[in-house]
Order: structure tokens, then C-alpha cells, then sequence
């Protein structure tokens, strides 16, 4: 029997697979991502300043909103066809399973940040002040803080009535600390930080992270069970 | 009637202390020195937020317990907690609104007491309703665990990011640890009939649950014993 | 902030009846499906 990092390797090539094999889906997400934020474009201010201020508030928003059609599909996929079920039955630990799901949520997410990204750029007309490392990184730890939770509660709702409002209500409270220290961290990032911040405002999320990570991940066994 | 006494007779002391703290509160202690007659809140609003604090903590330790053992009275005992909670926490965000609007200006400041408060009631009242959406007791109780933990253990990460971010700002404090109590015995009274009311609460609430559950098991027994549908008149029973 | 602040006892009053309304309200409503699912429970034992 393969190891710990092996059944999490294994499930994160599975999941990686299931999403390129379900494109259409995944590329639907990807679009709404983007006409999430040309609707904040059309309602927020129309141009400006005040825009470019609120650009990186708007595009953790758009991801933040695209990623719950994301975790509404990670499990719902598993209940056809008694996949779950099947998936149970195999000797994987119910950890690894959940740590393979959120690494690939981690990748598809950050794939559509990459998306999301020049579309801010031409929309909102930012520009880069800091080094491109660090825009990396802290987008990096916002996709990170949300993939955790996310599929946990994706778990939680799969077989949940009314999944479409149960999963966003229990998941949204949750993000407001990854929404408010990583919309701090890109804005400096964005038009400069003079004052040093972003390191503090990344260990915050970084915390964040790590605490959801890890309490997520013990949390899972018990919500499988149930499904 | 000796049954509704002891029902209700905690609740009613409750509310007669309440009334009592708030009939001086009112109308007897003067107005707050800085505040004026609005400083009167202090009489109810700061015992609202320990209170919705301990039911909310008190939820998070019987979501541990209900994950651990396994038992239905853990998970009814959340369920109360966290529905006398979220009603508190509703109140809570109310009287601070209605508090902000004569002193600030505005019914809302960004304060990480505000946004915290928030935050845990939106969490632990989509745990309320994940409960009512899912009919299966065992899921019930073991999905709404989990939610409730995952919730309350965001709550510290929300405080600390929101001071951080609000010392960042520098801010205004928060007004409430600048007041001078001038009506101390008042304000302990209140507290004392708050929480007296609060634990009487969850209880009452408890006391419906397993009745529910109860009636829950017993139901699901009636198709055994419900009597045979006799049509051609004079039937059984 | 200086000074007193002026009137604002709408306010209060506004809050005070509020969380009076909600204690009570929720007390009246729990207590009369307590009732009720009690004296249904006894129909059944009964019959």
C-alpha cells in the first residue's frame, strides 16, 4: 500500500484529470469569473482612481465568487454514479483524500487567477509597483486560504438540499480575514508598499492558511462518513 | 400548574431582575458623563455581547463533544446553544447600530468587535439553517459539529485581522472601554438576569429538542402500530 | 468627542424594546411548541 504523500499525489492526479476531462465546466467557471468583473468594473466607479484602489478587492471577490461554483462541483461530480461510494471503499486515508482534492482546487484556482489577472489589468488599469514575486505570493496564500475550507464544506453540501445556498452562507463568513488581508497585501503590491506591510498582512494569511490547512484535514474523516 | 413553575419560574425571576435593572437603568441613574442618555445602553448591551460570547463558546464545546461521543445530547445542547446564540448576536449587532448612529454618526464602524460579531453570527446561523436542511440525525449532527468548529475557529483569526488592519488605519477605539459606570449595581444586575435568562433559555430550547427527538424516534415507529384503514365503517379503535 | 451628546433617547428606547421584544418573543415561541409537542405526545400515550 503506497504511502501518506503517494494516496495524496494519486488523488491530486485523479482530481487534475476529472477536470480536464470535464473542460467545459471548468471553463464555464473561468467565464464567469471574468463577467464577475466586468461587472464590478461597470458598477463600481467608471474609471479613476478610485477603480485602480479597489481593483484587488474586486478581483479577490471574482475569484472568491467563482470558486463556490468550483467547490459546488468538486463533490457534486462524486455523487453520480455512487463514485464517492467506490472512492471510500479504496484503501486511501479520508486526509489524503481531502489534502489530493484541495491541492487540485489550489491549482485550478490559481489557474483562473492567471485568467482573472490581465482581465483586471485591462479593465481596471493597474499597473505593477512591487516585484512580480510578490504578487505571486500573495495570490498564492489567498487561493491557498480558499481551497481548504472550500472543500471541506464541498464535502459537506454535496448531498446537502439547496447546496447552491448552504455551501456559500457556511463558506463566505469564513473568508472574511483571507478577503481582508489579501485585498490589503495586493493593493500595496499594486501601488506600492512604502510603508513594508505586505510581509505582515502575508503572515496573517499565511496563519490563516495554515490553521484551515490543518483543521481541515482532521475534520474531513468525520464529514465523509456521513455521505 | 406546579409543572409551569418550574418551567418558567427561573425564566420569570429572569426577567423581573432584567426589569428591575432596567427601571433604574432608565429612569432613575443619570445619564452617562460623556454619553448622556444614549451611555444608558450600557445597561444592556455589553451583557448581550459576554452573553452571546458563552453561547457561542459553549456551542463550539459541545460540537467537540458531539463529535467525540457520539451522543444526541451533545448535539441538542449545540443546537441550543448556537440558536440562543444567533439570536443574541442579532441583538448584539442591533443595539450596537442603534448605540453608533447618536454617537458616531453612523450605524456602522469598522471595529474588529463589529466585524467579529458579525462574522460569528452569519457562521453559526449557516449552521442553523445547514440543520434544518438535512433530515438525517446522524449527518445532522455530525455535519453541523464540524461547521461550528470550522466557525468558531475563525473567529480569533478575524479578530486579530481586523485590529491589525484597523491599527494600520488608526482608527477610532472603541468608545465602550472609555465609559465610567456611574450605576455599577445596575449594570451587575442586568448582567446577573442576562446570563440567568440566557441559561434558562438554552435550557427551555434543550428541553424542546429532545422532546422533538423524542417524537422524532416515536414516529418513525407508527406504521407498526398505526391501526389498519377500515373503510366499510365501524372500524377499530 | 467633546461634550455631552444630545438626545439619542429614541435610540435607547428603541434598543431597549427591541431586545425586550426578541426575549420574549423567542421565550413565547419556544415555549408554545414545548406545549404543544408535549400534549401531543401525551394524545399518543393516552390513546
Amino acid at each position: 500500500m503506497i504511502g501518506f504523500s503517494g494516496q495524496v499525489r494519486e488523488v491530486f492526479r485523479r482530481e487534475l484529470l476529472v477536470a480536464w476531462r470535464g473542460k467545459a465546466r471548468i471553463l464555464g467557471i473561468g467565464f464567469f469569473g471574468i463577467a464577475v468583473m466586468l461587472l464590478f468594473a461597470v458598477g463600481g466607479e467608471a474609471a479613476g482612481a478610485r477603480l485602480t484602489k479597489s481593483s484587488a478587492a474586486y478581483f479577490i471577490l471574482a475569484e472568491l465568487l467563482a470558486s463556490t461554483l468550483l467547490f459546488a462541483l468538486i463533490f457534486r461530480i462524486e455523487t453520480e454514479d455512487e463514485a464517492l461510494e467506490m472512492l471510500m471503499m479504496l484503501p486511501i486515508s479520508p486526509s489524503a483524500l481531502f489534502y489530493g482534492k484541495a491541492l487540485a482546487a489550489t491549482v485550478l484556482l490559481g489557474g483562473l487567477a492567471c485568467v482573472l489577472a490581465p482581465v483586471g489589468v485591462v479593465l481596471f488599469g493597474v499597473g505593477l509597483v512591487e516585484p512580480a514575486w510578490m504578487l505571486i505570493a500573495v495570490c498564492g496564500l489567498i487561493v491557498f486560504g480558499l481551497a481548504a475550507p472550500g472543500t471541506l464544506y464541498s464535502a459537506l453540501t454535496a448531498r446537502a438540499p439547496a447546496q447552491e445556498i448552504v455551501l456559500p452562507l457556511l463558506y463566505f463568513p469564513l473568508l472574511l480575514p483571507a478577503l481582508l488581508a489579501g485585498s490589503r497585501a495586493l493593493t500595496l503590491v499594486l501601488t506600492g508598499d512604502v510603508m513594508t506591510q505586505v510581509p505582515s498582512w502575508c503572515y496573517l494569511l499565511a496563519c490563516f492558511d495554515i490553521l484551515y490547512w490543518v483543521v481541515c484535514g482532521l475534520l474531513f474523516g468525520r464529514v465523509v462518513e456521513g455521505v | 400548574m406546579i409543572g409551569k413553575l418550574r418551567r418558567y419560574g427561573v425564566g420569570v425571576v429572569g426577567f423581573v431582575g432584567l426589569a428591575v435593572a432596567h427601571y433604574f437603568g432608565l429612569f432613575v441613574a443619570p445619564g452617562e458623563a460623556m454619553m448622556g442618555d444614549v451611555g444608558r445602553i450600557l445597561y444592556i448591551h455589553p451583557q448581550t455581547a459576554q452573553a452571546s460570547m458563552i453561547c457561542f463558546l459553549a456551542a463550539f464545546v459541545c460540537a467537540v463533544g458531539s463529535l467525540w461521543t457520539g451522543k444526541s445530547g451533545w448535539d441538542d445542547a449545540m443546537a441550543s446553544f448556537a440558536e440562543v446564540g444567533v439570536l443574541l448576536g442579532v441583538l448584539l449587532l442591533a443595539q450596537g447600530c442603534l448605540w453608533a448612529k447618536p454617537t458616531w454618526g453612523v450605524y456602522w464602524v469598522w471595529s474588529p468587535r463589529l466585524i467579529t460579531s458579525a462574522v460569528m453570527v452569519l457562521s453559526f446561523a449557516g449552521v442553523l439553517i445547514l440543520r434544518r436542511l438535512v433530515e438525517d440525525p446522524a449527518r445532522r449532527a455530525t455535519w453541523s459539529a464540524v461547521a461550528a468548529i470550522i466557525s468558531a475557529a475563525d473567529v480569533p483569526i478575524v479578530w486579530f485581522s481586523v485590529k491589525w488592519w484597523r491599527d494600520q488605519h488608526q482608527m477610532q477605539s472603541d468608545v465602550a472601554k472609555d465609559f465610567a459606570q456611574t450605576f455599577a449595581w445596575v449594570a451587575h444586575t442586568s448582567w446577573f438576569a442576562v446570563m440567568l435568562l440566557t441559561g434558562w433559555l438554552v435550557w427551555l430550547r434543550y428541553r424542546l429538542a429532545r422532546v422533538e427527538r423524542a417524537h422524532l424516534e416515536t414516529a418513525a415507529d407508527l406504521p407498526a402500530r398505526a391501526a389498519p384503514l377500515n373503510l366499510d365503517g365501524g372500524g377499530e379503535g | 468627542m467633546t461634550g455631552i451628546i444630545e438626545g439619542g433617547w429614541g435610540f435607547v428606547a428603541a434598543v431597549y424594546l427591541l431586545t425586550w421584544g426578541a426575549l420574549l418573543g423567542y421565550t413565547a415561541w419556544v415555549g408554545r411548541r414545548l406545549e404543544r409537542l408535549e400534549s401531543t405526545t401525551e394524545q399518543g400515550n393516552d390513546a
